[in-house]
């Protein structure tokens, strides 16, 4: 049992990673950005590409490979999001718009890269260390520790630094934030890039731990927002929580039930906190927002 | 001469060069015999299965070149479907109302589940190229060919029980082939345990920690590369005492050299064999090899069982349909026979490790 929990958590921590950025733009702008699964592929196959290919070392390429994610997360914003909301757009058109991100995005990796599963080799594969009677192994480890650091960061971060503090007064009232001298739109272009950061750490992680597809960072989406949405979505801290849950609930009841209904449990937990809990566990329940 | 005259004389001239050309295509009055055998050939150039299209390319033209040789001229139209479904639909479309084929080859799963229904009153013989059993169901004039995974799962399972493996599990793709494999297994194996997944999952440490819990000594894959390099990697990992058992076309070089000490004791079926002569005719005409040899001897021995019935037969199709059905046997990648419209194999079975046994 104490292996299932393991593999939970592990699941968890990296539905966390992607859950983290997700919740970050969504607290601070308001809408569902859906691209930011395909950023996390971007970070991907960045490292791949400077790491496998350009033969690069690690340390090096990690960096370039953050760097990339956070410039696309970036470019996404600036080119696409930022215009549509000068036009008036509503959260629902910045949501298909998200969409069509995501696909473009992994069309274009699917061009440059191939549709061949791509294998990061930093570590060699070997058998985990024992823990208790689990097995798990450093890269599970640093996954599980990075979204533990991310946890209590981005708490510390939103709470005690400036741009935190700038993040949380834009997504709480950004004519108030205006008012106070808060540029509205170079809060948002810093939270796509902090955001973005994030996901290039996740796809970095996820890349080194399974292989490269081009449409992996939709699976991980969709994961990352049923944690956030289970969580709390305006809530980073919230959001990574969610997901550590939905990691742990659909490994143990992988255990139980077929494992064929393991997506189903993600999407139950989805519907019953939307019906009953829509804000998640630590979501707020403020009235009406601008 | 008046403008307007001219033109109605311009139009007049060349629309009769239109209708007598094509008079003249219709009755095969052009020099140089007969027309064409058209071939639809609906693959992927572009898409995840970029690289076994082109070689299916290598095998169709191959054919054409022999078929020429032997007065049996035939044209083959190509389209690139990308693995989606849709637009594998809007290609046969294409391809039957635009191009008027006289047959179609279809590859891949995704392609022949979508463009099988469609051609269920369609009066053109079809080949679906896929593990899928299904596509032949809608029409008379359909065939499959591909390995049977029912058949190979079950010598699976039978040189597992050989070894003395008491139970062996299935990690089932949720996808037709992957159901055909498990119920090949339980010919052997009837209470073998089962763990589902859909394509795209990366992380079995769930599914084989409860096969292994449940008392299995081997575990049944097919899927994809990808799906061997996740399991095999847990395998590892978690240091499981389960055998891995597959097919060869997707236990690849790759996964065998990063997973040698795994697939050891493990058992993998595919294709008995590619002929030599086959392989050096690829060799004659393109000067290296195609990325796989199945998809491209697949390919060269059904364009020409489809040009010969169609020829043998005047384009009439049920009688095309009959002869294709006695084709006979060919070695190139080891046809026996159609049953029931489905092709049957010599089916290889290696180690683990791609020996032959």
């Amino acid at each position: 049992m104490l292996q299932i929990l393991l593999n939970g958590i592990i699941a968890g921590a990296i539905y966390a990673l992607v859950a983290a950025g997700f919740a970050l733009v969504y607290s601070t702008a308001r809408f569902v950005h859906f691209a930011h699964g395909a950023i996390v592929a971007g970070g991907a196959y960045a490292l791949f590409f400077f790491f496998e290919r350009l033969a690069i070392g690690f340390w090096p390429a990690a960096v370039l490979a953050i760097a990339v994610a956070a410039l696309l997360g970036w470019v996404c914003n600036e080119l696409v999001y930022k215009p549509l909301r000068h036009r008036g757009a509503t959260p629902l058109i910045l949501l298909l718009a998200g969409f069509a991100l995501l696909v473009l995005i992994e069309s274009l990796l699917l061009l440059i890269f191939g549709a061949d599963v791509k294998v990061i080799r930093v570590l060699p594969v070997e058998r985990g260390m024992d823990f208790f009677g689990a097995i798990i192994t450093p890269l599970q480890v640093v996954i599980v520790v990075v979204a533990a650091l991310l946890l209590v960061g981005l708490h510390a971060f939103m709470s005690f630094t400036r741009l935190g503090r700038s993040l949380r007064a834009v997504a709480s009232n950004k004519v108030v934030a205006q008012i106070r001298g808060i540029s509205v739109e170079a809060t948002y272009a810093k939270a796509f890039l902090l955001a973005s950061a994030i996901a290039g750490v996740a796809g970095i992680l996820v890349g080194m731990e399974y292989n490269l597809e081009p449409t992996m960072g939709t699976s991980l989406v969709i994961k990352g927002f049923t944690g956030a949405i289970v969580g709390g979505v305006d809530s980073v801290p919230g959001a990574i929580l969610g997901a550590l849950l939905l990691g742990v609930a659909e490994n143990v009841a992988a255990w139980y039930l077929p494992s064929g209904y393991k997506d189903a449990v993600a999407f139950v937990l989805l519907f019953l906190f939307l019906l009953f809990k829509p804000n998640g566990i630590m979501g707020s329940n403020k009235g009406a927002r601008k | 001469m008046d403008l307007k005259v001219a033109g109605i004389v311009l139009a007049v001239v060349v629309a009769l060069g239109v209708v007598l050309s094509g008079a003249f295509e219709l009755t095969g009055a052009v020099a140089g015999g007969p027309l064409p055998v058209k071939i639809g050939v609906v693959t992927d150039f572009t898409g995840p299965a970029a690289s076994w299209g082109e070689s299916t390319r290598m095998g169709a033209e191959l054919a054409v070149a022999e078929l020429e040789g032997n007065g049996m001229p035939v044209e083959l139209v190509f389209e690139d479907y990308k693995l989606e479904s849709r637009l594998a639909v809007t290609s046969v479309q294409k391809l039957v109302e635009v191009d008027g084929v006289d047959a179609l080859y279809v590859e891949f799963n995704p392609g022949s589940l979508a463009v099988a229904p469609a051609m269920a009153d369609s009066r053109i013989i079809s080949m679906f190229d896929a593990a899928a059993e299904s596509p032949i169901d809608y029409s008379q004039l359909s065939f499959k060919t591909y390995l049977d995974y029912r058949a190979g799962c079950r010598q699976l399972a039978q040189h597992f029980k050989a070894d003395g493996v008491k139970s062996v599990g299935v990690l089932k793709a949720n996808i037709e082939f992957g159901e055909l494999c498990l119920q090949g297994v339980r010919e052997i194996y009837p209470d073998a345990p089962v763990q589902s997944y859909d394509l795209g999952e990366a992380d079995f440490s769930t599914p084989l920690a409860r096969l292994l819990a449940s008392g299995t000594g081997a575990v049944v894959q097919v899927g994809f590369e990808s799906d061997a390099l996740n399991s095999l990697r847990v395998i590892r990992e978690k240091n499981l005492a389960l055998r891995y058992g597959s097919s060869d076309d997707v236990v690849t070089q790759r996964v065998r050299e990063e997973y040698a000490s795994e697939l050891k004791g493990g058992w993998l079926f595919g294709f008995a064999s590619v002929s030599p002569e086959f392989k050096q005719e690829i060799w004659a005409k393109y000067g290296r090899e195609p990325f796989n040899y199945y998809g491209a001897a697949l390919a060269y021995t059904h364009v020409k069982q489809i040009a010969r019935a169609l020829y043998a037969c005047g384009r009439e199709v049920e009688c095309a349909v009959e002869k294709l059905s006695e084709s006979p046997a060919d070695a190139t990648i080891g046809f026996k026979r159609f049953e029931g419209r489905a092709a049957v194999f010599d089916i290889g079975i290696t180690s683990g490790l791609g020996v032959a046994k």
